[in-house]
C-alpha cells in the first residue's frame, strides 16, 4: 500500500519545521515497519512451503481483517492518549444479540444495523463517562469491559447461541469470498481507507492528533476536546460492533466468550504499528502493517509447529522490542 | 494398552462403503489397526479445543505419544485452540493450508467449528471427531457415552449393595450435558429397585471442595448406618467426599465411587479409600488409529463408542498409572 503523505496537514497543526520533521519521522517509522514485515514474509516463505500458497495467504489476510478492524478503532482512541479496554466485551454482547435476533427471524439488514448501532451506543457510553463524568479512560473502559462481558453471559445464559436456520443469508459476511478475497478483507480495506481519509483530510482527524499531542494546547486553540474524545470512543465501539457481525457470520454462532483478549491483541497491533500510548503519534497505515506483522508471525509459527505457549512468549517479546525501537528512534 | 480395552464398535452412519475388512455392525474390536499395513505416509492434523483440563491433556498427549511409537510414517501436527473457538477455527484453517490428509478434531463448541469442518469434508479430507461433535457429518465420531457409564454405575451399586440401601449423589456442573447424562443414567437404574433410595443430591460443580462441604452436611443429616453409598459424577468430587467421610470416621460403612479414571483416583482405589471408579476414556490412541485408517482409505464411517471399565480393588493393579 503506497501512501503519499501530505505536507500541509503537519504544517497546519504544528508549525512548519516541526511539521516537516513529523512527516519525515512518520515516513521513517512506516518504512521501518514495512521492512520488518517484508523480512518476516521472506523468512516465512523460506521456512514453510505452505506459507505462500493462496489458501494460506487468504487465511492470513482474513486474520489481518478480523483484528485489523478493531485495531483501527483503537488507533483512533490511542491517538487521543486514551485507551479502550472494552472492545472485546462489546464484540461479545453484539455477537450474542445478533445471534438471538437472527434466530427470531429478524431480517438481515436490520440485524446488521442493530449490531452497528449497539456497538456505537456502547462506545458512546464509554465516551460520555470519560468526558462528562471525567472518569479516566482506563477505568471507564475497564468497568465497561467487565460489565458488558457479564451482560453478554447473562443474555446468553452462559451458552453459545447457535445460528443455524438463517445462516445462509448471513454467513456471506464472514464466510464468503468476493472476487477471490474474503468479504471481511474488503470490509477491512474499506474501513482502513475511510479512516485514513478521516484522520488526514478532515478537521476531526486533525483535532484527534492535536488532542493527543497536547490536549491543553488543543483546547486553548479552540478545539472541542470533549467532542473529539466522544467521537473516537464512539468510533471504537462502532468498529467493535462491525467485528462482532463478522465473527457471528464466520462462526455461525454468537458466543458470550467471543472477543476475550481482543483488546490486548488490538493494543499490541496499534503499538507495534508505531502509535504512542501518550497520544499524537500513529495512524491507519502503521496499524495495518502492525496487524500484518502479527498475523504473519502467528501464521508462520503455526505452520512450523511452534507450541502456542512459546508463540505467546515470542509475541510478547516482539511487542517490547518493537516499542523500545520506536522509543529509541524518537529520542534521536 | 489397546489389547486390554474392549471396544464395541457401533456403526450408526448410513451410506458409504465400509472398506475396513474386520469391521461390521456391533463387532468388538480390540485393535483397529491390527493387521493393517502401516507403511503409507500420512500427514494428520489434530486440532484440540483446549488444554485446560488433565483429561484433554491426556487425549492430546496419548495420541501424540502413541503415534510417535507405533506410526513412524505419520506426521502428526497438533494445535491448541486455547479455549477460544475463534482461535480453533483459524487453527483448522492453518492445518488445512498445510495439506493434511486427515483432520482429527476435538471441537471446543459444536456450532462454531461446524462451517470449517464442513469445508474440510467438502474438500475430501476425512474428519475424525473426538469426544465432542459438530453439527455436520464427519467421517468418524469417537466418544465415550455418559449415560451408559452412569447406568453401569447404577448396576454396580445395585450389585454391591444387594439391591438395598441409601445413596448420596454428588452432581457435576448444573446444566452441563455430562452431568445431566451421568445423573439420568444412574437414576434410571436405581428407580427400578424400590429398596434403593437416593436420599440426598446436590451439585458440586465437579469440584473437590464443594463436594467435601456437601458431604459434611449430609453426614450431619444422616447418622451412622443411614448412608450406604456415595455416587459422585467425577473423581475429584469423590475424593472430596472421602475427605469428609474420613474426618467423621465413617469410611467403613460408606462406599464411594468416582468417574473419569484419574490417576489419583486409581491410586485411591489401590489404597482402599475409594471403592471404585469408572473410566471415561480420553479417546487416545483411538483418535489417531481411526485417523490413520481414514488416511489409507479404510475409514470407519459412523460413531464409535468407547467402553468404560469399572476399576475396583480387584483389577486396580492393571490400571495404576494408566489414567490421567
Amino acid at each position: 500500500m503506497a501512501m503519499q503523505f501530505q505536507d500541509h496537514d503537519g504544517a497546519k497543526t504544528f508549525g512548519t519545521s516541526q511539521g516537516i520533521l513529523q512527516f519525515l519521522m512518520r515516513r521513517a517509522a512506516i518504512s521501518g515497519l514495512l521492512m520488518a514485515l517484508i523480512v518476516l514474509v521472506v523468512i516465512s516463505a523460506l521456512i514453510s512451503d505452505a506459507f505462500l500458497s493462496p489458501y494460506n495467504l487468504i487465511n492470513v489476510l482474513r486474520q489481518v481483517a478480523l483484528y485489523g478492524i478493531v485495531s483501527i478503532g483503537l488507533t483512533f482512541v490511542i491517538l487521543t492518549a486514551g485507551i479502550d479496554l472494552s472492545v472485546g466485551s462489546i464484540v461479545a454482547v453484539v455477537s450474542v444479540s445478533t445471534a438471538m435476533l437472527l434466530n427470531i427471524g429478524v431480517p438481515v439488514p436490520v440485524v446488521i444495523l442493530a449490531g452497528l448501532a449497539a456497538g456505537t451506543a456502547f462506545g458512546l457510553i464509554n465516551g460520555l463517562g470519560i468526558t462528562l463524568l471525567q472518569i479516566p479512560p482506563f477505568i471507564m473502559t475497564l468497568g465497561a469491559m467487565v460489565m458488558l462481558r457479564g451482560f453478554a453471559l447473562t443474555l446468553a445464559d452462559g451458552r453459545p447461541i447457535d445460528v443455524t436456520s438463517t445462516a445462509n443469508n448471513f454467513s456471506w459476511i464472514g464466510g464468503a469470498n468476493m472476487a477471490g478475497m474474503p468479504v471481511a478483507v474488503w470490509i477491512f480495506l474499506a474501513v482502513a481507507a475511510l479512516s485514513f481519509l478521516v484522520l488526514h483530510y478532515t478537521d476531526f482527524g486533525r483535532h484527534i492528533y492535536a488532542v493527543g499531542s497536547n490536549a491543553e494546547a488543543a483546547r486553548l486553540s479552540g478545539i472541542n476536546v470533549p467532542a473529539t474524545k466522544l467521537g473516537v470512543y464512539t468510533i471504537s465501539g462502532l468498529l467493535a460492533g462491525l467485528t462482532a457481525l463478522i465473527f457471528v457470520s464466520r462462526l455461525t454462532v454468537g458466543e458470550p466468550t467471543a472477543g476475550t483478549g481482543l483488546e490486548l491483541e488490538a493494543i499490541a497491533i496499534v503499538v507495534i504499528g508505531g502509535a504512542s500510548l501518550f497520544g499524537g503519534v500513529g495512524g491507519v497505515v502503521g496499524t495495518t502493517i502492525g496487524a500484518c506483522i502479527l498475523a504473519v508471525l502467528a501464521n508462520m509459527m503455526n505452520l512450523v509447529g511452534i507450541s502456542p505457549f512459546t508463540q505467546q512468549i515470542v509475541k510478547g517479546a516482539i511487542i517490547i522490542v518493537a516499542v523500545s525501537l520506536e522509543v529509541l528512534r524518537r529520542r534521536r | 494398552m489397546t489389547q486390554q480395552r474392549a471396544r464395541i464398535v457401533t456403526v450408526i452412519g448410513a451410506g458409504g462403503l465400509t472398506l475396513l475388512a474386520t469391521a461390521s455392525i456391533a463387532v468388538a474390536q480390540d485393535d483397529p489397526l491390527k493387521g493393517v499395513d502401516l507403511s503409507k505416509k500420512c500427514k494428520i492434523g489434530f486440532s484440540q479445543g483446549t488444554m485446560n483440563h488433565p483429561w484433554r491433556v491426556a487425549m492430546t498427549e496419548g495420541n501424540r505419544k502413541w503415534a510417535a511409537e507405533h506410526l513412524p510414517n505419520v506426521d502428526l501436527v497438533i494445535t491448541d485452540g486455547q479455549n477460544s473457538s475463534a482461535k480453533q477455527v483459524s487453527d483448522v484453517e492453518s492445518l488445512l493450508a498445510q495439506n493434511i490428509d486427515v483432520l482429527m478434531i476435538s471441537p471446543l463448541t459444536e456450532q462454531a467449528l461446524t462451517p470449517v469442518v464442513k469445508d474440510a469434508m467438502a474438500a475430501g479430507i476425512p474428519v475424525i471427531a473426538l469426544d465432542r461433535k459438530v453439527n455436520t457429518d464427519v467421517t468418524t465420531y469417537i466418544t465415550a457415552q455418559n449415560e451408559p457409564i452412569a447406568r453401569q454405575a447404577g448396576e454396580f451399586f445395585v450389585d454391591k449393595l444387594a439391591g438395598k440401601g441409601n445413596i448420596i449423589q454428588i452432581e457435576g456442573t448444573a446444566g452441563a450435558s455430562s452431568a445431566v447424562e451421568r445423573k439420568r443414567g444412574f437414576e434410571e437404574v436405581i428407580a427400578t429397585h424400590p429398596d434403593m433410595k437416593i436420599v440426598a443430591t446436590q451439585n458440586a460443580d465437579y469440584l473437590r471442595e464443594n463436594a467435601a462441604k456437601f458431604m459434611e452436611d449430609v453426614l450431619q443429616r444422616f447418622g451412622p448406618g443411614q448412608i450406604n453409598g456415595v455416587y459422585a459424577h467425577n473423581d475429584e468430587m469423590a475424593l472430596g467426599a472421602i475427605k469428609a467421610i474420613e474426618a467423621a470416621g465413617r469410611q467403613k460403612e460408606i462406599m464411594v465411587t468416582g468417574l473419569d479414571g484419574q490417576n489419583n483416583a486409581i491410586q485411591a482405589v489401590a489404597d482402599g479409600k475409594l471403592f471404585a471408579t469408572f473410566t471415561f476414556p480420553y479417546v487416545a490412541p483411538e483418535g489417531v488409529e481411526y485417523a490413520y485408517l481414514a488416511c489409507i482409505g479404510k475409514p470407519m464411517k459412523g460413531d464409535v463408542t468407547l467402553n468404560s471399565a469399572t476399576i475396583t480393588v480387584d483389577n486396580v493393579k492393571d490400571w495404576v498409572g494408566k489414567g490421567f
